[in-house]
């Protein structure tokens, strides 16, 4: 066991759950903290959601109860960031010419949004959400009356969208590829979607590329590849995530797609861990997979800290990711990706359920968007019926008056 | 002050279903009815300590609700926050069924 401390490089949700867990299981040496904000470590969700659209600000959420860094005695370095690793004396270098010893490393860098390599990127008016600042930054600009471009319908630019309708904008959505949220979400969700989202004003512009940003100082206009131009008053560019791998690099790390790490979250070197957007681990079927969401850092913070202290419990990743837009809820459990057949439940309320099912009728995921009753309900069902192995007749699925959680009790007993 | 005198009728026992929770709204509050497979009843706080949702809108299994928004878990016979979001317990109340119907007590507040 090592007793020369732990170091946690990185504050965000994986980082921070990580610090907690330790403690929460018994650890008694030292944990520092390398947090490169200069703020206390937050909930990212709210950001695009809550935030935005004026009902809460960052500090509303804060990851650690109130007292914890004092009551525990984490060294939090705060502002500070880890600019490169001695793997041989086990030693972090910072930001400030300090350094910090390890027993343990524990890399929870999070990702960084893509940039637009297009002209005019620079201009005021321009942003990008990632960070509280990156909200406080963009919430000023919501104002009635704003024109608001926003560059990618992913589930970012979405939840953004909603936000700045409510606040009075005016919000157009440019989209490069045939549909919304093509990586995250099934094609039937991502219609019902796209139509809330027109009944409340949102434009959208599908299959079309932004090529450059214009205006003197500020942002005025956006030019897409058909030469038309957008008049803008702000733009968000929202087109995903790259992860933070630079620091492990340099380190000698193996890196694919990620800082990439065996199924007990451990880097190529066995001193060092990760976990969270950055953490590219191996799965069940020895694929390697990068979760971007909540529940992955939330999960894998709390693991690599057990596992640091000697658990060497696996990573079993069951992705779950929520997102809310208007009063309505989108959740998604499983793999919809892995489904060959699609089985949709029509809940009395509006709100639609989809069951994802392999060829040999097994569900694979589940995802809905509606009400948060229905949703929460459907989806846990889903996720109950997918480790129970539980394979209920299509039309069981497809009929919201049988109560599947019912189904699935008699059936496992 | 009679016996029963503080106890507040709120709904019909088989109104909640087994192993399910039903919403019961008294002045501004909101709480949550909970009724066990094995038919005990008991009532918390209906709205999440973490971020807004009505508990009543979650998922129950056993003794347990999961809370409809992030999936944070409670044990609901005595509020614990069982996981991650949540860390901060629900407050229960004293719940009791008679003649069919069920009564809770609220706290002096």
């Amino acid at each position: 066991m090592p007793h020369d401390g732990i170091v946690i490089v990185g504050s965000g949700h994986a980082g921070a759950r990580a610090a907690q867990s330790l403690r929460a299981n018994g650890w008694q040496h030292r944990i520092s903290v390398i947090d490169g904000e200069g703020c206390a470590p937050y909930e990212r969700p709210p950001l695009s959601k809550a935030v935005l659209s004026g009902k809460s600000r960052p500090e509303d959420a804060v990851l650690f109860p109130q007292d914890f860094v004092e009551q525990h005695g984490i060294d939090f370095r705060s502002g500070v960031r880890a600019v490169g690793i001695d793997r041989d004396t086990r030693q972090v270098r910072l930001s400030n010419d300090d350094a910090v010893s390890y027993g343990r490393l524990l890399l929870t860098p999070g990702a960084e949004p893509r940039l637009l390599d297009i002209p005019g990127r620079e201009l005021e008016g321009v942003f990008s959400l990632r960070t509280a600042v990156d909200a406080c930054g963009l919430s000023g600009q919501l104002l009635p009356g704003a024109d608001v471009v926003i560059v990618g319908g992913g589930l970012i630019g979405l939840e953004v969208a909603a936000s700045a309708i409510q606040r009075g904008c005016s919000v157009t959505v440019i989209e490069a590829g045939p549909r919304l949220m093509t990586r995250a979400v099934p094609p039937e969700l991502a219609e019902l979607i796209r139509l809330l989202h027109e009944t409340r004003g949102v434009r959208f512009i599908l299959g079309r590329q932004a090529v450059a940003l214009l205006g003197s100082q500020r942002i005025e206009a956006l030019r897409m590849d058909d030469g038309s131009t957008l008049a803008c008053t702000a733009a968000l560019i929202s087109i995903g995530v790259t992860p933070r791998t630079d620091l492990a690099l340099a380190a000698g790390l193996e890196i694919e797609n990620g800082i990439a790490v065996d199924c007990f979250l451990k880097t190529s070197d066995p001193f060092i861990y990760a976990a969270g957007d950055a953490c590219a681990f191996k799965n069940g079927d020895g694929s390697r997979l990068r979760l971007e969401c909540w529940k992955n850092a939330e999960d894998q913070g709390a693991l690599a800290a057990r596992n640091m202290m000697g658990a060497n419990e696996p990573y079993t990743p069951m992705p779950w990711m929520w997102s809310d837009q208007y009063d309505r809820t989108m959740q998604i459990a499983g793999h919809p990706e892995l489904g060959e057949q699609h089985v949709a439940r029509h809940c009395p309320d509006g709100s639609l359920l989809v069951y994802h099912l392999d060829a040999n009728d097994a569900i694979v995921g589940v995802s809905g968007f509606g009400s948060l009753r229905e949703i929460a309900r459907g989806v846990r069902t889903g996720q109950m019926l997918m480790q129970r192995g539980i394979h209920p007749a299509k039309e069981a699925l497809q009929n919201p008056k049988i109560d599947l959680k019912a189904a699935a009790k008699v059936a496992a007993g | 002050m009679p016996d029963n005198g503080d106890w507040i009728e709120t709904c019909k026992a088989q109104d909640v279903g087994r192993e399910d929770v039903k919403r019961w709204d008294h002045g501004d509050r909101s709480f949550a009815i909970f009724r066990t497979a094995d038919d005990r009843y008991y009532v918390t706080d209906d709205i999440c300590t973490h971020e807004y949702a009505h508990i009543s809108d979650g998922f129950v299994e056993g003794t347990t609700v999961e809370c409809p928004r992030h999936a944070g878990c409670f044990d609901f016979r005595t509020g614990e926050a069982l996981n991650p979001p949540v860390c901060v317990n629900l407050r229960t109340f004293p719940a009791k069924v008679e003649d069919g119907l069920v009564y809770i007590r609220l706290a002096d507040d």
